[in-house]
């Protein structure tokens, strides 16, 4: 916005500007020191967000000498490494990864793909009852997991996927899974954008409608699949409703499941109460450290991602 | 077989939604229909199995708001805390979107610790995070402080200060909105403000007439999508209710819980609908929208 502002005023008014230098350099100061002081709320606010993830970080350095000494605040006095390696353990981290990741990812990819295919169908072409099948696409997106997931569980419970990872790849499949409707809204959304020149070309040269759309419309997409992928990724990981559910086997749990019990595995440490919470902080941080590697990574598709998917037009 | 080529260009499309409307048909429909049969019912796991489960009509839905103790103050509860928390949320993402908009050193590193709670958040691991500490970060220590508030807020004090504590909590759910927010602000013509401004128009005034106006829309969408984040988040109570008395209580009901969740759907639903009709009457869209 400002940019195009002062590119066209400039060319007239610089002179004008010019022989107000006193004035000018009054308005420069006092914007300096709005700009200052803004950078300083920002600052502020950034800081607040940051708090718990800092508190985090140190209270998980800190053994029971530190968490009760009240001259300890931000750094322990001893750095409590073992708070980590105890919770490594506990946590049968790499296990527990293991599991995360390929049930995460496995579904990020799957929705990513059904979500692209039922998006464009939604998108590019015209066939009865088009709007009313997006309504419920909509719809959808507004009932919370929790009103079915009751039946959702005697179904899967009676197609013995009880225990496995089908009932998390399954749906996602079928492009529903976890905010599946969001991910077709979105992909709904960018395809609307694109011109239909691509597909009439392409259907001159004899392409079918899926050859059109895995050559040709989902390359286009490229910004918009890898900003599904990473929220569906983020979800999956984070999703605490189903797998508390439909898993029944600790050695099977996502690493955010194994962090519940991590609290009744300490206790083969003789580790209770305030003694366990050094550990407790740092089993907290191994599970998110995952995410918050992948974010410093693709900070930037996330943070430019709504204005990517032109969610807004 | 010869068709049109509208019929062809139709039967392309289904082509393309059929598997999404086959999961959508098994993982959603059917599942919804069936909940409120099974809603209506007095079903456990037990009879279930036993096939011996019977109809009961309303009876759970009576249940709910007459014999269950905790249903109806979890739901008064979630209400509440929505209607300070939508205004708050709204209010807070707004002004970070217009601060990050400014050309500031450092605009980048901030627009990424604002979105940071979106990857991290919403999960049990930052439930732990806040039970753990959550006392720590109430803002207000000082015992002057709290009869000062007092002075003023009354018997409103306690839910101000439990109010404060979630603070940073709160702010921890604004990271979409405020994207949202980004994003439609650089939607908004710099012409309109280049205009405003040859008029000589304030900024404070070219905000209220011309970014609030415009940001409407968007306005809306937030408003819609922080209801249902805080309606579907990990640490509502009612949720946590239901799962409770639907996998964790040892009768292992199953219509119960159906009728809970039903309820509260209905509920969010009803809410959706009537801030859409209320929200979109004052809502001003450009006019290749309308």
């Amino acid at each position: 916005m400002e940019s195009t502002l002062e590119t066209r005023i400039k060319p007239k008014s610089a002179k004008r500007w010019s022989l107000d230098l006193e004035w000018m350099k009054g308005r420069r100061v006092r914007n300096r020191v709005v700009r200052a002081l803004l950078v300083l709320l920002l600052a502020d606010v950034a800081f607040i967000f940051l708090l718990p993830i800092l508190r985090l970080i140190s209270t998980s350095f800190m053994d029971i000498m530190d968490l009760y000494d009240p001259t300890v605040y931000w750094l322990p006095r001893r750095w409590a490494w073992e708070n980590y390696t105890r919770a490594y353990q506990a946590l049968q981290y790499w296990h527990a990864f293991k599991n995360t990741i390929f049930v995460a990812g496995g579904a990020a990819v799957l929705q990513t793909i059904s979500c692209a295919i039922a998006g464009y169908g939604f998108a590019r072409f015209k066939f009865p009852g088009r709007d009313k099948l997006f309504l419920l696409v909509l719809f959808a997106l507004i009932v919370p997991p929790h009103a079915i997931i009751v039946q959702l569980f005697i179904m899967v419970s009676e197609l013995k996927w009880l225990g496995t990872y089908y009932p998390f790849l399954i749906p996602a499949a079928f492009g529903m899974g976890l905010r599946g409707a969001l991910f077709i809204f979105i992909y709904r959304q960018f395809f609307k954008g694109l011109p239909w020149e691509l597909e009439d070309a392409a259907m001159i040269d004899g392409a079918g409608p899926f050859r059109i759309f895995f050559e040709v419309m989902l390359p286009l997409a490229q910004p918009v699949i890898v900003v599904v992928f990473l929220f569906s990724l983020v979800w999956n990981w984070n999703n605490s409703l189903e797998p508390t559910i439909y898993l029944n086997k600790p050695e099977q749990f996502f690493l955010p499941q194994r962090l519940s019990i991590v609290e009744s595995a300490l206790e083969t440490f003789q580790l209770r109460g305030m003694w366990g919470t050094g550990t407790i902080m740092a089993a907290t941080l191994l599970v998110i450290l995952p995410l918050i590697v992948l974010y410093i990574f693709t900070q930037r598709y996330f943070v430019t991602s709504i204005e990517r998917t032109g969610l807004i037009d | 077989m010869h068709l049109t080529l509208r019929q062809r260009n139709a039967l392309n499309g289904y082509m393309f939604i059929i598997l999404w409307l086959v999961g959508m048909v098994i993982f959603f429909l059917y599942p919804l229909i069936q909940n409120i049969s099974l809603s209506l019912t007095d079903a456990s796991l037990n009879t279930i199995r036993e096939d011996t489960y019977k109809y009961i009509g309303l009876g759970n839905y009576i249940e709910a708001f007459t014999v269950d103790i905790e249903f109806v103050p979890y739901l008064i509860d979630t209400f509440t805390n929505l209607i300070i928390d939508v205004p708050f949320i709204l209010a807070f993402s707004l002004a970070v979107a217009l601060l990050a908009t400014q050309k500031l050193p450092g605009s980048v590193l901030f627009r990424a610790v604002f979105f940071l709670p979106v990857v991290i958040g919403s999960s049990i691991v930052i439930g732990r995070m806040f039970d753990q500490f959550g006392s720590q970060l109430v803002l207000f220590r000082g015992e002057s402080a709290q009869e000062f508030l007092y002075v003023y807020l009354g018997n409103q004090m306690p839910r101000f200060l439990s109010f404060l504590s979630r603070s940073v909590f709160v702010l921890w759910r604004s990271g979409v909105q405020v994207l949202i927010f980004l994003a439609g602000l650089r939607s908004i013509d710099p012409l309109l403000y280049e205009v405003a401004q040859v008029d000589g128009a304030s900024p404070w005034n070219q905000f209220w007439k011309i970014t609030l106006p415009m940001l409407s829309p968007v306005i809306l969408i937030n408003i819609v999508y922080t209801i249902i984040d805080s309606f579907t988040d990990y640490f509502n109570m009612v949720l946590r209710y239901i799962r409770v008395v639907g996998f964790q209580s040892s009768s292992m009901r199953m219509g119960y819980p159906s009728a809970l969740g039903n309820i509260y759907f209905i509920l969010i639903f009803i809410l959706v609908i009537i801030i859409f009709v209320v929200v979109s009457k004052v809502t001003f869209y450009r006019g290749e929208r309308g």
